[in-house]
C-alpha cells in the first residue's frame, strides 16, 4: 500500500520551513517538508538526529519554543484548519484531543508531583467535559485497556511507582483517552527494551485498528519502521529525500542514504559479514549545511553537479518519492539480498 | 583448523590464544536496601550480579547482553574495579585483582581501560582532545616527552585528523567523541577495553563506523574487549562468544555463531523474536514470543527459576530449583532446555 486512494488526507503539510536563531547564525533544520497523512496509516518517519524529523513535528502541535524557533513558511492544514496559524487557545482545543503526542521518556513527560489519576482525568475533563466520577471511570477503563493490572488500584500511584514500560503504557493511555484522530509517537519505544518494545507497537498498532487512529511515527530504528509502518518517509539535513510505501521501500531504496542504513545495519537473522558497510563521513552541520544535496559529501554515487544543484523531490520507481539525481533502479536491495542469501522469520 | 570460506566463519579464524587474560569467578554484587520503610522495613538486598563467571581470552571479544537491570554494567564495573564484589573473584593476568587497594590496583588499571556509553558526558570539555589523551600517559608515566606525537599517532589511528590536537570536545560531532574516547582508552596500550554500549547513543550511520574502527584495532594490537549492549544484532556482529543475561546471572553462554544457530534458553529465544527485524516481509510473517509482564525487581530471593514467572515453558518444578549453568561449550541455565548439539 504505497497511498490509499480514495480517501483524502487527514493532514497536510505544505513546504514547511522551521529554523532556529543561534548566537552562530541560523539553524535551518526543516527545510521544505511537504506530506500527507491519511486516515488510519501509520506514517513512519526515519532520519538521524538533526534530520528535522522530531522538529517537523513538535511544530505541527505549536510546541516549537519561539524564540529562538522560528517557523519561515510553510502550512499544516487539518481539519479545515492551517496549525500552524492558531493562536494558543485554538491550538489547545486540538492538542490532546484530537492530535495527540507520545514523547520518547515517559519520566520526563509525566508530571512527578500527580498522580496518574489527576494527569489521565486532567484530559478528558478538560476536552470531553467528563465529571470528575466520569473521567475516573474512564481513566480506569483506559488504563486497562492498554493491560496496566489492577487499574482501579494503581491509579493513585504516582509516575515513580510505575515501571518504565508501564509509564509508557500510561502515556499511551493519556494520549488515546479522548480518541484522537492523529497520534504522534516520537521514538515511543527507544527508552524501553526489547520484549517491552514489542509488547508497545503491538498495542498502538492495536488500539489502531480498534480507533481508527493515523499515526506518525518518529523512529530511528529500521526495525521499528518495518514492523509497523505502512508508508515511510526518509529524512536527511532537514528534507524529505525519500518516501515510499515500506515494502517497496526496502524492496527498492532510491536514495543512497537509505541504501547506505540498510547496509550498515548488523542483522541477528541474516548471514554475518566481515564488516558493515558503513557510511562515510558524519552527520551534516546544520549550522554550515553542503551546498547543493545536503549528503554529496558521504555518498557514494556522487555526480559531478550534486554539490551544486539541489536534488528535487521527484516520482522514483517504486511508487514513492526521490531526490537524487544518481540512478538506483538497478541496484541490488540489500534487504532482498539478506532474504536470498538465507535471512529468515 | 580446516579453512572455510563463508564469511560467517571467516573472522573467527583469527589466533586466539588459550591464556585466559580475565578470569571472573563466581561474582555477586548486593546492594543494600530498605524493604517497605526507612525505619521499620526490613532489610534486603538487591541483587544485581548474582554468581556470575566467565573467562576472556587475549585478543578475544566477549558480549555481555540484557535488559536494563540484567546486572550487565554492575558486572563492567566491578571487571574494572569501579564497584566492590561482594563476593567472587575477579583475576587479570593471572593475578587476582579483586581486593587490592586503589594503590595496588594502580599497575593493573593500565590493563583494562573503558569506553562509555555516552560520547558527550564521558569526555572532560575544558580539555583539548590532545590534553585528553595524553592524561592516562601522565598517570602512567609513559612516552616521556613523545607524548604529544603518540597522541597525534592515535587520532590518526582512531581516524581523527590529527591536526585537531587542540580542539575540544564540543567540536566534535557525537561518532568523533567517542573514537576520542577510543584513542584515550589506547593511550595506555591496555590488553582489555571494557566497552559499555559504545554504540547505542550514536546515529545508525556512525553505529557501522565505530562498530569497524573496534574490529579493526582488535585485528591491529590484539586487544580483548567486554563488550557491553543490549542490541544482540551488534553483540553477535563484534563478539567470539556471548554470555545473556537475566536478573544478575548469565542464563546461557556460547559462542557466537553457536547461540546464533541454536539458542538453548526460552528468554534468549524470546529476547531474538521481540527485536524487530529491518525487513517488513519477513518480520510481519514472525511468530513472536511475547513475553509475560516485566522483569521482577532484583531483590527477591529464588528458590527455582529466576525466569519462571515469565517464562512460555516453565513448569513446576522449575520453581523448585534454581538451574545452573551447565553444558560443555554451550552454557545453558534451564531446567527445560533441549540437549546441546556437537
Amino acid at each position: 500500500m504505497s497511498k490509499p486512494t480514495g480517501t483524502k488526507p487527514l493532514l497536510t503539510v505544505d513546504d514547511l520551513h522551521v529554523s532556529f536563531r543561534t548566537d552562530d547564525g541560523s539553524v535551518r533544520a526543516v527545510n521544505g517538508v511537504s506530506f500527507d497523512l491519511y486516515p488510519g496509516e501509520t506514517l513512519g518517519i526515519v532520519g538521524e538526529s538533526g534530520s528535522g524529523k522530531s522538529v517537523t513535528n513538535l511544530a505541527l502541535l505549536g510546541l516549537i519554543p519561539r524564540p529562538p524557533g522560528v517557523i519561515e513558511r510553510g502550512r499544516a492544514l487539518f481539519g479545515g484548519q492551517d496549525l500552524l496559524k492558531l493562536n494558543t487557545r485554538e491550538l489547545s482545543a486540538i492538542r490532546g484531543k484530537r492530535i495527540a503526542m507520545i514523547f520518547q521518556d515517559p519520566m520526563t513527560a509525566l508530571n512527578p508531583f500527580l498522580s496518574v489519576a489527576e494527569q489521565l482525568t486532567e484530559v478528558t475533563r478538560l476536552h470531553l467535559k467528563h465529571s470528575s466520577e466520569q473521567a475516573r471511570k474512564h481513566a480506569i477503563d483506559m488504563l486497562e485497556r492498554v493491560g496496566i493490572p489492577a487499574a482501579a488500584e494503581r491509579i493513585d500511584d504516582f509516575p515513580h511507582q510505575f515501571s518504565g514500560g508501564m509509564r509508557q503504557r500510561v502515556m499511551i493511555a493519556m494520549a488515546l483517552a479522548c480518541q484522537p484522530e492523529i497520534l504522534i509517537a516520537d521514538e515511543p519505544t527507544t527508552a524501553l527494551d526489547v520484549t517491552i518494545q514489542a509488547q508497545m507497537l503491538e498495542l498502538i498498532a492495536e488500539l489502531q485498528k480498534t480507533h481508527g487512529t493515523a499515526v506518525i511515527l518518529v523512529t530511528h530504528a529500521l526495525g521499528v519502521i518495518a514492523s509497523v509502518c505502512h508508508r515511510v518517509l526518509v529524512m536527511y539535513g532537514g528534507k524529505i529525500v525519500e518516501q515510499a510505501g515500506v515494502f517497496e521501500l526496502f524492496a527498492k531504496p532510491q536514495h543512497p542514504y537509505t541504501l547506505g542504513l540498510l547496509k550498515s545495519i548488523p542483522r541477528w537473522d541474516a548471514v554475518r559479514q566481515d564488516q558493515l558497510a558503513a557510511i562515510d563521513g558524519q552527520p551534516p552541520d546544520m549550522l554550515h549545511p553542503p551546498t547543493g544535496c545536503a549528503f554529496h559529501p558521504r555518498c557514494s554515487f556522487r555526480l559531478e553537479r550534486c554539490p551544486q544543484q539541489e536534488p528535487p523531490l521527484e516520482p522514483a520507481i517504486h511508487g514513492g518519492l526521490k531526490a537524487c539525481f544518481a540512478d538506483l533502479t538497478k541496484i541490488a536491495s540489500p534487504t532482498e539480498q539478506a532474504r536470498a542469501a538465507g535471512a529468515h522469520s | 583448523m580446516t579453512t572455510t570460506a563463508t564469511p560467517e566463519v571467516g573472522r573467527r579464524q583469527q589466533k586466539l590464544t588459550d591464556k585466559p587474560l580475565l578470569e571472573v569467578k563466581d561474582l555477586k554484587v548486593y546492594f543494600p536496601k530498605r524493604k517497605g520503610g526507612w525505619l521499620f522495613g526490613e532489610r534486603a538486598w538487591l541483587r544485581a550480579v548474582d554468581g556470575v563467571s566467565f573467562t576472556i581470552r587475549e585478543g578475544e571479544t566477549f558480549g555481555l547482553v540484557g535488559e536494563s537491570g540484567c546486572g550487565k554494567t554492575t558486572t563492567a564495573r566491578a571487571v574494572i574495579q569501579l564497584q566492590k564484589p561482594t563476593s567472587g573473584e575477579i583475576w587479570l593476568g593471572g593475578e587476582q585483582i579483586d581486593h587490592l587497594t586503589p594503590r595496588q590496583m594502580l599497575p593493573h588499571r593500565r590493563h583494562v581501560q573503558m569506553i562509555f556509553q555516552d560520547p558527550f558526558a564521558s569526555l572532560n570539555p575544558r580539555m583539548t582532545v590532545g590534553r585528553i589523551i595524553q592524561e592516562p600517559m601522565e598517570i602512567f608515566g609513559l612516552y616521556g616527552s613523545n607524548r604529544k606525537l603518540e597522541a597525534m599517532r592515535l587520532m590518526d589511528l582512531v581516524g581523527l585528523n590529527p591536526r585537531f590536537l587542540n580542539r575540544y570536545p564540543h567540536e566534535f560531532s557525537g561518532g568523533q567523541r567517542q573514537r576520542i574516547g577510543i584513542a584515550r582508552a589506547l593511550a595506555v596500550q591496555p590488553k582489555l577495553i571494557v566497552c559499555d554500549e559504545p554504540v547505542s547513543a550514536l546515529d545508525v550511520s556512525i553505529q557501522a563506523q565505530v562498530i569497524n574502527l573496534l574490529m579493526d584495532l582488535q585485528r591491529q594490537l590484539g586487544l580483548a574487549y567486554l563488550f557491553i549492549s543490549h542490541d544482540l544484532s551488534v553483540v553477535r556482529h563484534i563478539s567470539h562468544r556471548i554470555g545473556v543475561m537475566y536478573l544478575g546471572r548469565i542464563v546461557e553462554l556460547a559462542t557466537a555463531d553457536a547461540l546464533h544457530a541454536n539458542p538453548r534458553h526460552p528468554y534468549t529465544q524470546a529476547l531474538l523474536s521481540a527485536a524487530p527485524i529491518p525487513d517488513p516481509v519477513l518480520q510481519r510473517q514472525r511468530q513472536r514470543i511475547i513475553l509475560k509482564g516485566e522483569v521482577p525487581s532484583a531483590d527477591r530471593v529464588y528458590s527455582g527459576c529466576p525466569f519462571v514467572d515469565r517464562c512460555p515453558i516453565a513448569e513446576q518444578f522449575c520453581r523448585e530449583k534454581i538451574p545452573l549453568l551447565e553444558g560443555r561449550r554451550h552454557l545453558v541455565a534451564c531446567h527445560k532446555a533441549p540437549p546441546e548439539v556437537e
